[in-house]
C-alpha cells in the first residue's frame, strides 16, 4: 500500500462542522434563552462559518495531495479491540477522499450561505442549522473514514439527519410521513451493508479498505465476496435512489428547499457512488453484479426521466431528475468507469445544487408556491435566478462547454465504448438523455416563460440568496473542464487534457476501458447525444409545452399520481405486512398470548387444589416423604455405583 | 462374621428402629427418645470404624455427639412442655393447625 503521511488535517475538517453542530445545537439556544427565539443571522452565521473554516482545510488538504498522492492519515483512538477484530477511528484523505471533501464543504458552504436567507422567516433556525452541520459531519465521516465500520457510521449519520431534516416542519402530517418512508426505505438498504459487512469480515478478518484491498487477490472464496458485493450494491441503491429503491427520495422534497440541494448534491445520495469508487476492487471480482448494477442504473436514469416528465411541483421535477442522473452515474460505474462516474457526480453536484437553490428561489419570490402550472413569466422579476438556472439547465442537458456536456457524453461513450458496455446500454443513456431535455425545458418554460399568472408575480431574491446562484452556475457552467476528452484536448496540444482521470488515477482506475475498442470514436457520441438533447429541448417546447397531463387517464396514471413502485410496494410488501399483523393480532395476540395468563391462573388453582393435600402440617408424614427420598437417592447411588 | 461387621449391623438395625419409631410414633417423647436411639446407633458406628481403622476421630466424635444430644433434648423436652400447655396434648396428630 502507498505509504501515509501523518495529518492532522483530516481530523480538523471533520470536527469543525461537528462544532458548529455543538454550538447551534446547545449553546446558542441557551445562551438566547430557547431554540425558538434564535436568530436566523447568529445561527446561520456560525453554520456558514464552521463549514468554510472546514472547507479552507480541504482545500490545503488538495495542495498537499496534488503534489504527490501520498495520502494523508489521521490516527484516532483505537475503538474496538478485541481477538482478531481491531478498529480505530482512523482518518485518511487521499485523492478520491479529496475530491469528495472539496464538494461537500465547498457546496456545503454555499448552500448553509443560502440558507441564512431562506430560512430567515422561520422561527428557531438554530435547530435548521445545527441538522445541517451534523449532516456535513456525517457526510464527511463518511468519506474520511478508512475503515467500512466508520463508513457505515457516516452511512447512518446521513440517513438520521436527512431524517431529521425532512421533517423540519413535523407539525405537517404529510412531511413526517415523508421522513419515515425515507429512513425506512434507507433501512432497508442499510440491512444490505450490514449483512455485506459481515460477510468481509468473516472472509477477510479485517474491515480496513487498504487491507481489504492487499487481501483479496490471494482469496479463493470469490463466491462469498461477491455476495458480500451484492449486499452492497443493495445498500447503494437505498441511499443513492436506484431502482427500486429510489421512492424515498421524491417524497424527500417536503423538507425546505437548501436540504433537497444538500441531500441531492453535496452528501447522501453520492454516497453509493463513494463507495462504488472506493470499493472498485471488491465489486470488480463479480463481472455480473457489474452487468446488474450497469442495466439498474440505466433503468434508473430512464425511469427518473419518465416520471419527470409530468410532475406539477418544481422541486419533484428536479428530484426525479436526480434519480435520472444517478441512474447514469450508476450506469458508469456497472461499465467500470469509476473515474467517469466521480466526475459525473462532481458535475452534477454543481448543476444539481444550482438547480435547487434556484428552484429555491423561485418558491421564495412565489411565497411558498411549489406548483409551476401557477408560476410563469418570472424571467422579468427574477432576473439573476432566471439566467443561472439557465445556465444550470444547460449544464444537465449537456449542451457543449457546460459541464454536463462532458461527464455524461463520457458516460454515453463508456456505456458504449466499455467492454462491458453494448447498444443496450447505450441507448438507454440516450433516451435518458432525450427525456432530460424534455423535462428540462418543461420545466423552465412553465416557470419563467410564457404569461404570469394571475397573484404570482415573484420578486427576486436577496444578494445572499443570488450569489450562491453565481457561484455555482460559474462551477456549473466552466466545471466540465476538468475533464475534456483526450481527443479534444490533442487539438490544442495538451498531453493530459482530462485533469480528473490524471488527478483520480493512483487510487482508482478506470477498468477495462480501451477506447480503441469503441464502434464510434468519442467525438461522434458527443454529436449524438448533443442532437438527442436539442432534439430533447425542441419536442419539449413545441409538443409538451400545453400538455396537462391531468386531463389524460392514462398518462395521468402512468405517470403523475400512482407511481409504479409506490403502487407496487403498497400493495406488495405493505399490505401483506398489514394483513399479516392483522393476523397475528387476532390470533396470536389475543388468542393465546392473551390467554396464557388466563392458562396460569387456572394450571395454577388446579394443581394447588391437589398438592394442597401433601401439605397436611402433620410432621410425620413430612418425615416419611424425607426418608423415603433419601432412600431413592440412596438407591439410585447405590445400582450407580454397581453398574 | 467378624466383631466389626456385626457391630455395623447392629448399628445399622438401631438406626432403622429409631427411625422408624420417629415415623410411626405419635407420642413426642417416644419421638425423642427415638431420635436419641438414632444418634447412639450412629455412635456405636463411630467408635466402630475408629476400633476398625486405629484411629481416635471417630471416638473424639463420639463425645461431641452425645454432649450435642444431651443439650438438643433438653431443648425439645422444654418445647414439648409449651406445646403440651397450648394444646393439652403432646400427641403430635392432636397438635396440628393446618387443616387437610
Amino acid at each position: 500500500m502507498n505509504p501515509t503521511v501523518a495529518s492532522s488535517l483530516p481530523f480538523l475538517i471533520l470536527i469543525v462542522p461537528l462544532i458548529g453542530f455543538f454550538l447551534n445545537g446547545v449553546v446558542i439556544p441557551l445562551a438566547s434563552g430557547g431554540i425558538t427565539k434564535t436568530k436566523p443571522t447568529i445561527s446561520g452565521g456560525i453554520a456558514t462559518f464552521a463549514m468554510a473554516v472546514s472547507f479552507v482545510l480541504a482545500v490545503q488538504a488538495f495542495f498537499q495531495l496534488s503534489s504527490n498522492s501520498t495520502a494523508l492519515e489521521y490516527t484516532g483512538f483505537r475503538w474496538i479491540d478485541f481477538g482478531n477484530l481491531s478498529i480505530s477511528l482512523n482518518l485518511r484523505i487521499d485523492r478520491l477522499s479529496s475530491l469528495m471533501t472539496m464538494i461537500i464543504t465547498g457546496i456545503g458552504t454555499l448552500i448553509h450561505f443560502y440558507s441564512i436567507s431562506y430560512m430567515s422567516h422561520e422561527k428557531g433556525v438554530a435547530r435548521f442549522f445545527a441538522y445541517l452541520n451534523l449532516f456535513c459531519f456525517a457526510m464527511l465521516l463518511l468519506v474520511l473514514s478508512d475503515n467500512l465500520l466508520f463508513l457505515f457510521f457516516g452511512w447512518e449519520g446521513v440517513g438520521l439527519c436527512s431524517y431529521l431534516l425532512i421533517s423540519y416542519w413535523y407539525e405537517e402530517e404529510a412531511n413526517a410521513d415523508a421522513a419515515r418512508k425515507a429512513f425506512l426505505v434507507n433501512r432497508i438498504g442499510d440491512l444490505g451493508f450490514v449483512l455485506g459487512m459481515c460477510v468481509l469480515y468473516v472472509q477477510l478478518g479485517t474491515l480496513n479498505f487498504a487491507e481489504m484491498m492487499a487481501r483479496i487477490s490471494p482469496t479463493a472464496a470469490i463466491g462469498l465476496l461477491s455476495l458480500a458485493g451484492v449486499l452492497l450494491f443493495f445498500a447503494s441503491t437505498g441511499k443513492s435512489a436506484q431502482f427500486p429503491l429510489y421512492v424515498w427520495l421524491p417524497d424527500a422534497m417536503a423538507g425546505p428547499t437548501p436540504v433537497s440541494a444538500l441531500i441531492h448534491a453535496a452528501t447522501m445520495v453520492t454516497a453509493g457512488v463513494y463507495l462504488f469508487a472506493r470499493m472498485a476492487f471488491l465489486f470488480e471480482l463479480s463481472p455480473e453484479l457489474m452487468t446488474i448494477v450497469s442495466y439498474t442504473g440505466a433503468l434508473t436514469a430512464l425511469l427518473g426521466g419518465i416520471l419527470a416528465l409530468a410532475q406539477t411541483d418544481i422541486k419533484k421535477v428536479l428530484a426525479y431528475s436526480t434519480v435520472s442522473q444517478l441512474g447514469f452515474m450508476f450506469l458508469a460505474l456497472g461499465v467500470g468507469a469509476y473515474q467517469t462516474a466521480v466526475f459525473h457526480l462532481m458535475t452534477h453536484a454543481f448543476f444539481k445544487a444550482l438547480l435547487f437553490l434556484g428552484a429555491g428561489s423561485v418558491i421564495h419570490g412565489c411565497d411558498g408556491e411549489q406548483d409551476m402550472r401557477k408560476m410563469g413569466g418570472l424571467a422579468k422579476s427574477m432576473p439573476i435566478t432566471f439566467v443561472t438556472m439557465l445556465l444550470g439547465s444547460a449544464a444537465i442537458v449537456g449542451l457543449p462547454i457546460f459541464s454536463g456536456f462532458f461527464s455524461k457524453d463520457e458516460i454515453l461513450y463508456m456505456a458504449l465504448g466499455a467492454p462491458r458496455g453494448n447498444w443496450i446500454l447505450f441507448g438507454a443513456g440516450l433516451v435518458a438523455a432525450f427525456l432530460t431535455g424534455v423535462y428540462t425545458i418543461r420545466m423552465l418554460t412553465q416557470t419563467f416563460w410564457g404569461p404570469s399568472k394571475a397573484g404570482i408575480h415573484g420578486h427576486e431574491s436577496a444578494w445572499i440568496m443570488t450569489l450562491p446562484l453565481v457561484i455555482l452556475a460559474v462551477l456549473a457552467t466552466f466545471g466540465g473542464f476538468l475533464g475534456i476528452p483526450h481527443e479534444i484536448g490533442t487539438w490544442f496540444g495538451v498531453e493530459h487534457s482530462h485533469l480528473l482521470n490524471a488527478w483520480l488515477d493512483p487510487v482508482v482506475q478506470q477498468v477495462n476501458v480501451a477506447g480503441e475498442s469503441a464502434p464510434l470514436p468519442e467525438l461522434a457520441v458527443s454529436g449524438i447525444a448533443v442532437a438527442v438533447a436539442i432534439f430533447g429541448l425542441i419536442a419539449g417546447r413545441t409538443f409538451l409545452k400545453n400538455i396537462s397531463f391531468e386531463n389524460s387517464p392514462l398518462l395521468s396514471r402512468l405517470f403523475v399520481g400512482q407511481h409504479f413502485m409506490d403502487t407496487f410496494y403498497a400493495s406488495w410488501v405493505v399490505a401483506p405486512l398489514y394483513w399479516m399483523s392483522r393476523h397475528i393480532i387476532q390470533t396470536f395476540e389475543s388468542g393465546f398470548m392473551g390467554n396464557i395468563g388466563g392458562w396460569i391462573g387456572v394450571g395454577s388453582t388446579w394443581s394447588g387444589e391437589r398438592l394442597r393435600l401433601t401439605q397436611s402440617g402433620d410432621i410425620q408424614l413430612s418425615m416419611l416423604s424425607i426418608v423415603t427420598g433419601l432412600a431413592f437417592v440412596v438407591g439410585i447411588l447405590i445400582i450407580w455405583v454397581a453398574v | 462374621m467378624s466383631t466389626a461387621t456385626l457391630l455395623h449391623i447392629l448399628s445399622a438395625y438401631l438406626f432403622c428402629m429409631g427411625m422408624l419409631g420417629l415415623i410411626l410414633r405419635r407420642n413426642t417423647i417416644v419421638m425423642l427418645m427415638s431420635i436419641e436411639l438414632m444418634l447412639n446407633a450412629v455412635n456405636l458406628s463411630f467408635v466402630t470404624f475408629a476400633r476398625e481403622l486405629a484411629q481416635l476421630n471417630g471416638q473424639v466424635q463420639v463425645f461431641f455427639i452425645i454432649t450435642i444430644a444431651a443439650a438438643e433434648s433438653a431443648v425439645g423436652l422444654s418445647i414439648l412442655i409449651n406445646v403440651y400447655r397450648s394444646f393439652g396434648s403432646i400427641k403430635t396428630d392432636h397438635t396440628t393447625v393446618m387443616r387437610s
